[in-house]
């Protein structure tokens, strides 16, 4: 009889961890499908901002999506849609970047490199931003984005 | 930027915090519900003051472990760094200010801008800073807590 549930309770142990491996495979497949849907999007919008396509971008972006520019700027999501139309942006490239997942919310930090011309003078920025994604309605949206020169 | 001196006020500011945090009871109407909103809003003022006092335990309360923070010139720090550092300041700061706050809740998650208005005085000589800054929290297990951090400073 000790015999016979020691090897059913070896069995059970046997069919739960066999049973939980998939599902951590998964849980970190997952995870990681997520990054990479989020960086797909991050390098669409950079795309976007680049070749000043309002249209792409604007699905990216929540309707009370916020953004703080390299200059203390706080800009909505249509003056953000407007500025992008009047930018003077060459080249947006983003690098180093992170992202941290919170339930149905991902924060991403990288740095971003940005040519452009403004008065006739061509400019070179380099930044750090963070934006904030979450997922609504079976869709990743944009609600927050800052960006901050890099001083040093 | 939220990395500033002050004067230690002792560790009665960190029990008080841990307080405004914990989760509220809300049955029978016993304690009257904060919203979220105003509680955030505390949260931030609360912030504000402990690293004013430089109470970095105070602060450690109020973020997540996995709290990015990026300063005004573009230092990126993670929750370790930063609590050192609002330990360690060497700038005095005889007044931090956040104005102009708003928040957009999203469930359990809100986003926070605003305005910091700071002004010291730095190897003898006084500044004053204005910053832009944007802060996420999460709700979990009925607390909030800070999980990014940024200030731009205002230059125009």
């Amino acid at each position: 009889m000790k015999t016979s549930v020691a090897n059913v309770a070896a069995c059970l142990l046997i069919v739960l961890t066999l049973a939980s491996l998939p599902l951590r495979a998964q849980d970190e497949l997952s995870d990681s499908a997520v990054r990479s849907k989020i960086f797909a999007l991050e390098n669409a919008w950079s795309q976007a901002a680049e070749i000043k396509d309002v249209k792409a971008m604007d699905p990216l972006l929540d309707s009370a999506f916020l953004y703080v520019d390299f200059d203390g700027r706080l800009m909505t999501k249509a003056e953000v849609l407007a500025n992008v139309k009047s930018a003077s942006v060459q080249q947006v490239v983003t690098e180093a970047m992170t992202a941290t997942l919170h339930g149905n919310t991902v924060v991403v930090t990288g740095i971003f490199r940005m040519k452009g011309m403004e008065g006739g003078k061509p400019y070179l920025r380099r930044g750090r931003f963070i934006d904030v994604w979450m997922y609504q309605n079976g869709n990743w949206l944009a609600i927050s984005s800052q960006a901050t020169p890099i001083a040093r | 930027m939220r990395t500033k001196e002050g004067v230690e006020m002792g560790k009665l500011f960190s029990v008080l915090l841990l307080l405004l945090i914990a989760p509220r009871a809300n049955a029978q109407g016993v304690i009257p519900a904060q919203t979220d909103e105003s509680r955030i809003l505390t949260l931030e003022l609360a912030w504000n003051q402990a690293v004013q006092e430089k109470d970095a335990k105070a602060v450690e309360i109020l973020i997540a472990p996995e709290m990015v923070y990026i300063e005004y010139d573009g230092t990126v720090m993670n929750r370790a760094e930063y609590l050192a550092s609002v330990a360690a300041r060497s700038v005095h700061a005889e007044q931090i200010l956040s104005e102009a706050m708003t928040v957009h809740l999203y469930g359990a998650v809100a986003v926070v801008n605003g305005v910091y208005r700071e002004t010291g005085a730095k190897a003898g000589k006084p500044y004053l800073h204005r910053e832009r800054f944007t802060d996420t929290w999460v709700r979990r297990d009925g607390s909030w807590l800070c999980v990014a951090s940024q200030s731009t400073l205002i230059v125009r």
